[in-house]
């Protein structure tokens, strides 16, 4: 398991849409590190013959039935939003007029 | 003896009996809060008005002659993880400050249709990433057995606020351990129940294929009667089951004559304090006295849970977590443009401890990383899952610590990792998506409490409540109440 650079701290935060002060990147290395060196414990084992566990319950394909259903109203979903116009939420523009 | 003391059934009889009235009742709880709140902070949001109301309208019903509901006029607190129409409800985080819940989630409308009433929402960690309450956005709570100790997390508001009687009932989450963790801290029986029974429908979600809502109350009896309130099939979550729930109250007070209980020898290891192997090792003998057959048992790859847990758990929550962007709900920081409105947004108003785990479950799901992480994360828990179902052929339960360690200080864990292994005896029945229960069962030599955890079979919660049930009943641990001073 590998070392973690600062570098791949920060590209990863912005993938996940975060933006890091610098000291936060550096003590986020150390401390990921930490954890990853922790979690190598893992490769100890040989799993390839081991099925994956992404569910305990065992069920799977649930339908639900196709009936008229209460939903929110227009008013209470938008209630929330910082910002709405029209009904809708409103963001930035994403394209340049 | 205060009312709020006491278990459901007797309120119940209080009430009837006309001893005591449900608006005394509610009122002594807000008068607990108000008289500890200050010092404990176990409360995001207080909804004292509303409550209040409710319980008029429960003593015109009992004044009417009026059948009592399973929880009616019991004064509940529910984890800021559980949505509540109409009532703030944050995760324990800033990136939902003020947000209103336009809907109730299946178990906050369970427990209303019960007849329980609400009576806030509590503190805990931040999207319930933690085992202290000390990553929470709306500050520390404190434990009510020592204001310098955390109360356990993350369910650490509503453990607090059961023992300092600010309320009868609790409700929190459990993704890794943070129900049973934070009773064993406070001296309280909570439950996680198996994955699939408790909707979570409008819980804030951690770590979906964790995740289980469960009860925190100052005896067994209380949480069986909270869990067949809000277990069952629910339409709107389909991951649960169609299973009947058992009348789980009809099981306390049964003989465990013959019940064999498995005892893990990778439990009770190195790094677990004296004090507790001690307690839970009386506790097990208790049981054996009762006619229970104790074993020791193997769960091989133990030492992998932990690994497994912090792959598998950060890989859901950065995924789960993507939808705060500022837009729809919460605060929103403006920039430049959308890009800065997320980057600006999500920055300032997430906490370290979502952050570190948004950083550690995007890093393990990406191209490159995912087959060493998550795939290999998702085979070994194969084979944890498969140790417990080996394991329950051998025996009906499982008895074990909760916690290596009594509640510790605040501040004293200052590395994540070191945080991280807290949770080292719990997390392992979420993986496996079993069931389990913490029950006091002493105390160490600065009057801490120490708690003893019985896990199931999934969906076999009843066998669980009949041996806590039958522990209770020929100990006193739970009756001992924090020692609170004005």
């Amino acid at each position: 398991m590998s070392k973690i650079t600062e570098e791949t701290v920060e590209k990863v935060l912005y993938l996940a849409r975060l933006k890091p002060k610098k000291a936060e990147i550096s003590r986020f290395a150390k401390q990921l590190g930490s954890v990853l060196e922790y979690i190598g414990n893992l490769a100890k084992l040989d799993v390839s013959k081991v099925p994956e566990t992404h569910q305990v319950t065992g069920i799977s394909d649930i339908f639900q039935t196709s009936v008229k259903q209460e939903t929110l109203l227009q008013e209470e979903a938008l209630k929330n939003a910082s910002e709405s116009e029209d009904g809708m939420f409103k963001v930035k523009s994403v394209l340049k007029s | 003896m205060n009312i709020s003391d006491l278990a459901i059934s007797d309120i119940h009889d209080g009430f009837i009996s006309k001893k005591f009235s449900c608006e005394e009742l509610v009122s002594e709880c807000i008068s607990n809060v108000n008289r500890y709140e200050k010092r404990i902070n176990a409360f995001i949001t207080t909804s004292f008005d509303t409550a209040i109301q409710s319980a008029r309208e429960v003593d015109n019903n009992i004044a009417k002659g009026c059948n009592l509901r399973r929880l009616e006029g019991i004064p509940v607190v529910l984890k800021d993880m559980i949505s509540t129409r109409g009532l703030q409800t944050t995760a324990g985080s800033r990136i939902l400050e003020g947000y209103i819940p336009p809907f109730d989630s299946t178990v906050s409308m369970r427990l209303k249709d019960a007849g329980a009433i609400i009576i806030g929402k509590t503190n805990q960690d931040e999207f319930a990433m933690g085992a202290s309450n000390e990553q929470s956005g709306y500050g520390v709570c404190r434990n009510p057995w020592d204001l310098d100790r955390v109360p356990g997390g993350s369910s650490g508001g509503s453990a607090a606020a059961v023992a300092a009687r600010m309320c009868v009932l609790g409700f929190g989450t459990d993704t890794g351990g943070s129900i049973r963790q934070p009773s064993s801290f406070c001296n309280l029986v909570g439950v996680k129940p198996s994955y699939g029974r408790v909707s979570r429908y409008g819980i804030i979600a951690l770590a979906s294929s964790l995740d289980q809502v469960g009860p925190l109350s100052k005896n067994v009896e209380d949480c069986s009667t909270a869990l067949k309130v809000i277990a069952g099939k629910d339409p709107l979550d389909a991951t649960t089951l169609s299973a009947g729930v058992p009348d789980y109250n009809s099981y306390l007070g049964e003989s465990i004559q013959g019940v064999k209980i498995g005892v893990p020898q990778e439990y009770f290891t190195e790094g677990m304090n004296d004090e507790v192997r001690k307690a839970v090792l009386e506790g097990i003998d208790s049981l054996k006295r009762e006619g229970a057959i104790v074993k020791g048992i193997s769960l091989p790859h133990t030492e992998y849970a932990l690994s497994v847990y912090y792959i598998i758990m950060p890989s859901e929550a950065s995924s789960n977590l993507a939808r705060y962007d500022g837009i729809r709900f919460g605060p929103r920081l403006e920039g430049k443009g959308l890009m800065d409105v997320y980057l600006n947004t999500r920055e300032a108003k997430f906490g370290d401890e979502p952050k570190r785990r948004i950083l550690l479950g995007t890093y393990t799901l990406s191209s490159g990383y995912y087959e060493a992480y998550y795939k290999k994360a998702a085979q070994v828990r194969t084979l944890i899952k498969n140790d417990f179902d080996d394991a329950f052929k051998e025996v009906d339960i499982i008895a074990c610590p909760v916690s290596p360690t009594t509640a510790f200080k605040i501040g004293e864990k200052q590395d994540p990792l070191s945080m991280y292994l807290a949770d080292i005896y719990t997390i392992a029945s979420n993986l496996a998506g079993i069931c389990g229960i913490s029950v006091p069962c002493g105390f160490d030599d600065k009057g801490l409490p120490i708690g003893m955890q019985i896990i199931a079979p999934a969906f076999k919660e009843e066998v669980m409540f009949k041996a806590a049930g039958a522990y209770q009943n020929v100990t006193d641990w739970h009756k001992k109440k924090p020692p609170l001073k004005e």
